[in-house]
């Protein structure tokens, strides 16, 4: 069975393995990586979408973990406080990939995971606070 | 031909037809302007977007001992005190010291009137008459005498739409502009926007009453920078902008559905104001301006990445219809649009004040004087100081 993932690696300050190359070639997972901040000598952490055989992904997983990365598994990709939101639209200026859209019928907004990319720009696009992050399983 | 004290004989009887903005929009589409002036008598209009110029008057009553309160802090945001012993003026878009950007006088209105407790401190030089130099307390808005809100300058009629050409990220009053005009923002609510449906201000003028925050509020006088234009084009087509009101109410009767504190990222402190006004179907010609539908009202995209007065003008004219479907065309290229201002919140206004007025609960007013719409626009011409 096929699925896909998004997932949080925080790389060790000491020199790791290409696991992108590895996920790719080792285990047949596709990647996309939306966010990538690494310095040499003190680590860092790299958002991305891992899709392929869900026993590869595991696999990987645990190979990553195994070989000193930290690995989280995001589940929502932002939270949204309707109590909070006054369906402005701030957020979808800024949002290019429409995870945030204004229904055209009811002016509402919504909220689709699948198309976030955790760019994070809507949270200070937001003039309520209405946006949070919470990603993590 | 209607007068408004005819329709107001109407709405106490319980027989006006108040239709919204869009309804009316719909209905003279359908049926035709002269039908529709014949069978409605109010149309009612709805704005909630973040208006800068706002604030409010309060008075604190006397502490014991008595004190001239100065140096005024709400939550650690500054108050002007410069007026009687515990009157202030707090404003939208003063910032907290102590959490600068995320707190402001917005989020301290907002506060109040949730009617949640409020810190106020002041200090004092001491006089005979007021001793007292120093105060340190929490209130409510229950406790308070007048809580009155102003607002110089609210209910813009027509605002830009915004796009920035630079090559970084730009971060404005209307919202954060991506590089290369690869998004374009707009604060309008379009149909629904209240000067856009009386554009030459027939029946608003001082004393006019408009739906304010929740509560009833009333046009105090023009507002400030309002210099009404209109623009016609080749086709005969006009875009009327510049027309802005003074609005004062009563704070205590406002509701934080309609009035709410905006952070905007790296700019600074607003607050959403939610503005109504109903409007009198008076004749034909009245109508026709309430029908006008988001394909003939207009804006202009500007650059705000050019931070002068006179902004460059990337496209004269862009209607409300192309800018709600997401997408406009710049200079051959597909931008996509965001609105500031709340669609959903300004026909939850609209509708409110629809019901209001059904119910005979919110008369139609005839303007105690006229605003001054003439007015000379001056710009700020610095002299050396000597």
């Amino acid at each position: 069975m096929r699925r896909s993932v998004k997932i949080l690696l925080q790389f060790p300050n000491e020199p790791v393995k290409p696991f992108v190359h590895l996920f790719a070639v080792d285990f047949d997972l596709v990647f996309s990586i939306y966010q990538a901040d690494i310095t040499p000598g003190s680590g860092g952490r790299m958002v991305l979408d891992l899709s392929g055989e869900s026993e590869n992904i595991d696999k990987a997983l645990v190979f990553a973990e195994k070989n000193g990365v930290k690995v989280r598994v995001m589940s929502k990709a932002i939270r949204w406080d309707t109590e909070t939101c006054v369906h402005c639209g701030a957020c979808t200026a800024v949002c290019q990939h429409k995870a945030l859209s204004l229904d055209p019928v009811t002016a509402e907004l919504s909220f689709n995971n699948d198309n976030c990319i955790l760019c994070e720009m809507c949270i200070k696009a937001c003039p309520t606070g209405a946006v949070s992050l919470d990603i993590y399983q | 031909m209607k007068t408004i004290s005819e329709i107001n004989e109407k709405i106490a009887s319980g027989s006006a037809v108040v239709l919204t903005a869009e309804e009316v929009v719909k209905m003279a589409r359908e049926q035709g302007v002269k039908d529709t002036a014949r069978r409605v008598d109010v149309v009612t209009t709805g704005t909630f977007s973040p208006m800068c110029s706002s604030g409010a008057f309060l008075n604190f009553g006397h502490s014991e001992p008595l004190m001239r309160m100065s140096g005024v802090k709400l939550n650690d945001v500054p108050a002007y005190a410069g007026v009687a012993a515990v009157d202030c003026f707090i404003g939208a878009t003063e910032l907290s010291e102590t959490r600068g950007f995320d707190y402001g006088g917005a989020h301290v209105i907002e506060d109040l009137i949730a009617g949640k407790d409020v810190k106020l401190t002041a200090r004092s030089y001491g006089t005979d008459c007021y001793p007292r130099r120093e105060l340190e307390t929490l209130i409510r808005m229950e406790d308070m005498n007048q809580c009155v809100m102003f607002n110089p300058r609210n209910a813009y009629q027509n605002y830009n739409c915004a796009v920035n050409t630079s090559d970084r990220v730009i971060h404005t009053y209307m919202g954060t502009l991506l590089p290369h005009v690869a998004n374009a923002t707009y604060a309008t609510s379009g149909e629904l926007s209240p000067l856009l449906k009386d554009p030459e201000l027939r029946t608003i003028g001082i004393g006019t009453r408009v739906f304010f925050g929740g509560a009833e509020g009333y046009v105090a006088w023009e507002g400030t920078q309002c210099f009404p234009s209109v623009k016609e084009f080749p086709d005969g087509q006009k875009m009327y902008s510049g027309a802005t009101l003074a609005l004062i109410g009563d704070m205590k009767k406002m509701s934080t559905r309609f009035i709410r504190a905006a952070r905007i990222y790296k700019y600074g402190v607003s607050m959403f104001v939610g503005i109504g006004i109903p409007f009198p179907v008076l004749d034909e010609d009245m109508l026709s301006k309430l029908a006008v539908g988001n394909d003939g009202l207009f804006t202009e995209v500007s650059d705000y990445s050019v931070p002068v007065r006179s902004r460059p003008i990337l496209r004269e004219r862009v209607s409300y219809a192309e800018l709600r479907s997401g997408q406009i065309e710049i200079r051959g290229r597909t931008v996509p649009t965001a609105p500031m201002s709340s669609l959903k919140k300004a026909r939850e206004i609209a509708l409110e004040l629809k019901l209001r007025v059904e119910k005979g609960e919110f008369l139609l007013t005839e303007p105690a004087a006229k605003l001054q719409l003439d007015t000379v626009r001056h710009v700020l011409n610095e002299r050396e100081v000597r």
